[in-house]
């Protein structure tokens, strides 16, 4: 057998698929070819490696990127006067949800008929730059609750219906209210806004065993009279559950190809500061205990991870990297 | 070594949890197709990432496949396995991807061979940049998904299908289109050429 045919069979050997007949003829010639015999171990090598290559490990928000961009391919191949029609359906679903949704759903239901019943000019929201949740969630088997705000440009056609979806990380115990306020910016302040049919802060109860994997997600229509809004500041308060801390969520997808960060600041609370870090550091930042304290940063083009270890440092905190947040955890 | 197949998610209510959602979805459920989505993710993304080498263009790949399956679910017959018709659209999708204008600079599995050891240490960093516990903290790792770049794209799908995904040479077979012969013969060439190329650097790390 000649050395090319031999390394034919180098799989269907190692795999022990081999018939008989063949294997005994391979294994003569690897008997009497040392450089058979070394390829053979080095493709064995090379095979462990890759059966045992490490799982990478996905976007936070990634899935969720692609919904949305199922959810706009949907709504845009839609007619106009079928999308009532389909927030009925969705209100008269009744069949058993899979895994954590049920109390997202059932939240939903509540929210279609009065974002049905919204009509009027609807201005386009766009949400930029990060967002602040200065709230109490509690932190549940080590697992912290990842709070983010999406919001995508409303269509030109003026009965699309601009939606910011504020998206919630799971491990929330069973019967945690949460307080959702939105906060216009300054050129909306004269502007009527409405949320699920009421004013701009509802209340919902998140029931339910929200113990799973799967970030939780509502999706909160919002009517504004006509103003083109500059963003919209969410603030979330959830129920104090013996944790306190302040989240600050990065919006939209990854960050960019090369991100660093230049930054002058002096004395500043480190919330403000957080939040020109955020969208450069694509990840949400969590800082236990009681997040406040100023800053002094004067950094360029540093890593977003270079300047989070310099405010932990002036903090006094530890920065730590884990399930896809970065944490600042007391000393 | 070898896989029985099943692929790396679904557990034993994989299949039916599919077909069930599936039905669902057809019906208008459109929440459905959120649950597909969410359960099949991690695993598109892992083989996207393996065969582009790129967070944004493996999550690009991602995209675009469910957005493809979305439009395609009317039409699934059910006849397949969801997950393996799944992965047939990922592979589509990966093979008709075409390259896009990104600045980056890649170090050759060559230029590596050449250079001594403190070089090999800096060339092997990925200047890529992105959350650096993202990123391959396994400096084998690191080198072993470059040389996965090398190979051309079918061979490139067969290696991370059968052992990133670790399916069976049926499904491979069933993903790609291909006679189950023609995947084992390539997929044998497509380790040999791995193995090439890493068992040089290999030596020259473990010296």
């Amino acid at each position: 057998m000649q050395c090319e045919r031999a390394q034919e069979f180098f799989s269907d050997y190692l795999e022990r698929t081999l018939d008989r007949p063949m294997t005994v003829a391979l294994e003569a010639h690897l008997a009497g070819c040392s450089g058979c015999r070394a390829e053979i171990e080095a493709l064995q090598a090379t095979w462990a490696s890759l059966d045992v290559l490490p799982e990478v490990v996905p976007p936070p928000d990634g899935a969720w990127q692609v919904i949305q961009q199922l959810r706009q391919q949907r709504e845009a191949q839609e007619p106009v006067a079928s999308a009532a029609a389909r927030t009925r359906q969705q209100q008269e679903w009744r069949s058993e949800p899979v895994g954590v949704w049920p109390a997202f759903m059932q939240w939903l239901r509540t929210l279609s008929p009065a974002s049905a019943a919204m009509g009027g000019a609807l201005a386009t929201l766009i949400v930029g730059g990060a967002f602040i949740a200065t709230g109490k969630p509690h932190i549940q088997q080590g697992i912290v609750p990842a709070i983010g705000v999406r919001a995508h440009q409303a269509a030109a056609r003026p009965t699309d219906r601009p939606t910011i979806s504020v998206l919630f990380g799971s491990m929330t115990p069973a019967g945690q209210e949460v307080n959702v306020r939105l906060t216009p910016t300054t050129n909306l302040k004269d502007a009527l806004v409405r949320v699920n049919g009421g004013g701009i802060q509802f209340t919902h109860a998140v029931s339910g065993d929200l113990s799973g994997a799967r970030p939780l997600e509502l999706t909160v229509p919002v009517q504004t009279a006509g103003k083109q809004s500059e963003a919209f500041r969410l603030s979330l308060d959830a129920k104090p559950n013996g944790y306190q801390g302040l989240i600050v969520v990065p919006l939209g997808g990854q960050p960019e190809q090369g991100a660093s960060i230049s930054l002058t600041v002096v004395e500043k609370p480190v919330e403000e500061v957080l939040r020109q870090v955020a969208p450069r550091a694509g990840l949400p930042i969590v800082v236990d205990g009681v997040g406040t304290g100023t800053v002094t940063l004067q950094v360029a083009e540093a890593s977003p991870r270079a300047v989070l270890a310099e405010i932990a440092d002036q903090l006094q905190m530890n920065l730590a990297a884990e399930g896809g947040v970065y944490r600042l955890v007391a000393r | 070594m070898r896989h029985s197949g099943s692929g790396a998610q679904g557990g034993r209510n994989g299949p039916e949890e599919d077909l069930e959602l599936i039905r669902r979805f057809r019906a208008g459920d459109y929440q459905a197709m959120e649950v597909l989505v969410q359960k099949h993710y991690r695993t598109v993304f892992n083989l996207a990432y393996r065969l582009s080498g790129d967070y944004d263009d493996a999550q690009d790949i991602v995209s675009e496949a469910f957005i493809r399956v979305q439009n395609a679910l009317p039409n699934f017959r059910g006849d397949a396995n969801f997950s393996t018709w799944l992965y047939r659209i990922v592979k589509n999708v990966f093979l008709d991807e075409r390259k896009k204008q990104r600045v980056r600079s890649h170090s050759s599995l060559e230029e590596m061979v050449d250079l001594d050891d403190s070089a090999v240490s800096r060339q092997v960093e990925d200047p890529t940049p992105g959350p650096e516990w993202l990123m391959e903290r396994n400096e084998q790792a690191e080198i072993i998904q470059r040389a996965v770049l090398t190979l051309p794209k079918t061979q490139r799908l067969m290696i991370g299908l059968y052992h990133f995904q670790h399916r069976s040479y049926d499904e491979i077979a069933e993903i790609m289109g291909l006679p189950i012969g023609t995947v084992k013969s390539r997929l044998n060439r497509a380790r040999l050429a791995l193995k090439s190329k890493l068992h040089s650097v290999r030596e020259l790390l473990e010296s």
